[in-house]
């Protein structure tokens, strides 16, 4: 046999498998397998295919451990930029933007604003003379003009509600201001106490507005007049030594934002019967800073509070509704212009409109709202009289006057008219009705 | 004792989600494709790249899988399309000269030295350097022969060569092995 035949042979056997020597020699070569990393990855590959958040590979890991070595390195670039961030604002240049006090300057030029008032706007209606009553008018506070007004106006009530708290006579609007607080309206009360920037500056674009309406001819109250002296009579009468704290607080409350004013009937009105001082204030407030129906929107929501304030609870505890000049300060307070503007000629019949804010915000801080505790502490010692007309609002009382006058029941009507002057002694009375005998 | 699955199966259900079933399915698969991928390339780092990436293949192509030929052929064509290409990326290839270069070598006689003497150690390391110094196509082929084995027309498909071109090829590496042996 040739060796190219038995090469043939050997090589059949290989192809057929029956070469069993070379195979067997080969199976005796070292049997490599791979690691257990590699089964490891391979395996994970799979698992992964299936489920891409079940395992992360080796590669992919280190993909990520790569990315991740740069986390540290922006990390302390950022606190980097943050520091010198922070430190910029409070450099130099920050700290020369700050007054004595240490309160950022914005916050001061609000302040500015507010003792700073434009010096434009002199009063555009002359304030009438002061109507006599009763020779209280010597005491009473000189109609300002709108101008000073508008100085006057966002004076802070924080400095007021410290003066509050720390009167002794300031007791009915600690227990006001706890019944704002009961009723869940923090925030009106807040309003009250801390005039933040914001409120301040509202104030004063309030009062900057009214005197543009003023300007225009469209600012008409003929009841702030007699509100004010029929309020302030009676208080000074009851009480003739004016209580400060409560006055302050009055103020701040009068100077109070609109929205704050807004907001308050709703608070009122959950207020509990122990807080019964407060919606009388309330009532006694609002009907000072209530100005006739063709006031901005603004204003006019003070006297949506004192339209609250009538169904609210009375001393009594009972939540009936009861009329306008129930009680409280509606003895010295005109009832709301919104129900006799129906009535021109009755309204015509009034005196001539005093400055409209003079009665809200130009008197000093001791004036009208210092004596509004005393007068609701009068309002409760008020006679009670027979006469139907004894529930309606001291207008519509001297309305159905006149008209009983008109009707030709003279004596009716000097009769009702006596009972007016019982229950309302203090009323300034229209000129058609004083001197009626 | 439940019969078990072919290779076939196992790949198909892995392909509809049974992650158990490859893990089977590896076991079985894992030493022979490694030892081809490790005995056809030069270094052990490069087969492992080349081991892990001819399973990652696979499982991405898994849903395409079809079971029209042997599983490990379709594993084998996997890797062998990667080891040409790893050739390929590597160095040139042993040219016609270096061939006949090496086969004029391989029929020098050297018939003093029996191949019984030889202790089976010695016989081991002759044959692992005879794989060593094939050609990369001839030792693939003996490879696919020896290792997986798979027939003729198994290693045609898989390397993608002709019927007759596997079998010169595997004439020349076991007449280079033998040779190599009988020195």
């Amino acid at each position: 046999m040739s060796s190219n035949e038995k090469f043939e042979r050997e090589f059949k056997a290989f192809l057929n498998e029956e070469d069993s020597r070379l195979a067997s020699l080969y199976r005796k070569l070292p049997q490599q397998d791979p690691d257990a990393r590699l089964d490891a990855a391979v395996r994970a590959m799979a698992h992964r295919a299936l489920n891409p958040q079940l395992v992360a590979t080796p590669r992919a890991e280190a993909h990520r451990r790569r990315a991740g070595g740069w986390l540290p390195v922006f990390g302390t670039a950022a606190g980097v930029v943050l520091a010198a961030g922070i430190a910029f604002k409070l450099g130099p240049g920050a700290r020369s933007d700050r007054n004595e006090s240490g309160a950022p300057a914005r916050d001061i030029i609000t302040v500015r604003q507010v003792d700073a008032p434009p010096p434009a706007a002199p009063p555009l209606s002359p304030p009438p003379p002061v109507a006599s009553s009763g020779g209280n008018a010597s005491s009473r506070a000189p109609a300002k003009p709108v101008a000073e007004e508008a100085a006057e106006l966002p004076v802070p009530a924080a400095e007021q509600a410290t003066k509050v708290s720390a009167a002794p006579g300031a007791e009915p609007e600690r227990q006001a201001l706890a019944g704002l607080k009961k009723a869940g309206n923090i925030e009106a009360s807040a309003q009250q106490a801390q005039p933040s920037p914001a409120a301040t500056r509202h104030r004063t674009i309030d009062a900057q507005k009214r005197l543009q309406e003023i300007a225009a001819g469209r600012w008409e109250d003929p009841y702030e007049r007699k509100l004010d002296e029929a309020t302030r009579a009676a208080a000074r009468r009851s009480n003739p030594q004016p209580e400060p704290a409560a006055a302050v607080a009055q103020a701040s409350t009068t100077a109070a934002p609109a929205e704050s004013r807004q907001s308050a009937p709703a608070a009122f009105a959950a207020a509990p019967p122990s807080a019964a001082p407060a919606p009388a204030t309330a009532r006694a407030k609002s009907a000072v800073v209530s100005p006739p129906d063709n006031r901005p929107a603004d204003t006019a929501a003070s006297t949506d509070v004192r339209t609250t304030g009538s169904v609210l609870s009375d001393d009594t505890g009972s939540t009936q509704p009861r009329p306008r000049d129930a009680d409280a300060s509606a003895a010295t307070v005109p009832a709301a212009p919104r129900a006799v503007q129906s009535d021109k000629a009755e309204k015509d019949a009034f005196p001539a409109p005093a400055p409209p804010l003079a009665a809200t915000n130009t008197a000093p801080a001791g004036g009208l709202q210092r004596e509004a505790p005393a007068a609701l502490g009068q309002a409760k010692q008020r006679p009670r009289s027979n006469d139907p007309n004894a529930k309606l609002y001291p207008e519509h009382w001297l309305a159905n006057i006149r008209k009983m006058l008109r009707d030709q029941r003279r004596d009716q009507a000097l009769r009702s008219l006596g009972e007016f002057r019982k229950m309302y002694p203090d009323y300034h009375l229209p000129d058609d009705l004083r001197d009626l005998k | 004792m439940g019969v078990e699955k072919t290779d076939e199966e196992l790949m198909l259900a892995y392909a509809q989600g049974d992650v158990r079933a490859f893990d089977a399915l590896y076991g079985r698969q894992r030493g022979m494709l490694y030892r081809f991928i490790l005995r056809s390339v030069s270094d052990r780092a490069t087969a492992d790249e080349l081991y892990q990436e001819t399973w990652s293949r696979l499982i991405a192509s898994r849903t395409r899988y079809r079971v029209e030929a042997r599983f490990s052929t379709w594993l084998l064509q996997i890797a062998h399309n990667l080891i040409v290409d790893s050739f390929r990326r590597a160095r040139p290839q042993a040219g016609a000269e270096e061939t006949e270069t090496v086969m004029r070598e391989l029929g020098a006689p050297e018939a003093d030295r029996p191949e019984q003497v030889l202790g089976e150690f010695e016989q081991r390391r002759r044959l692992q350097v005879a794989l060593e110094g094939l050609p990369s196509e001839q030792r693939e082929a003996f490879l696919l022969r020896v290792e997986s084995g798979l027939g003729l027309e198994e290693i045609a498909a898989v390397t993608g060569a002709g019927h007759e071109t596997v079998k010169s090829r595997l004439r020349y590496a076991f007449a280079k092995i033998r040779e190599k042996l009988n020195e």
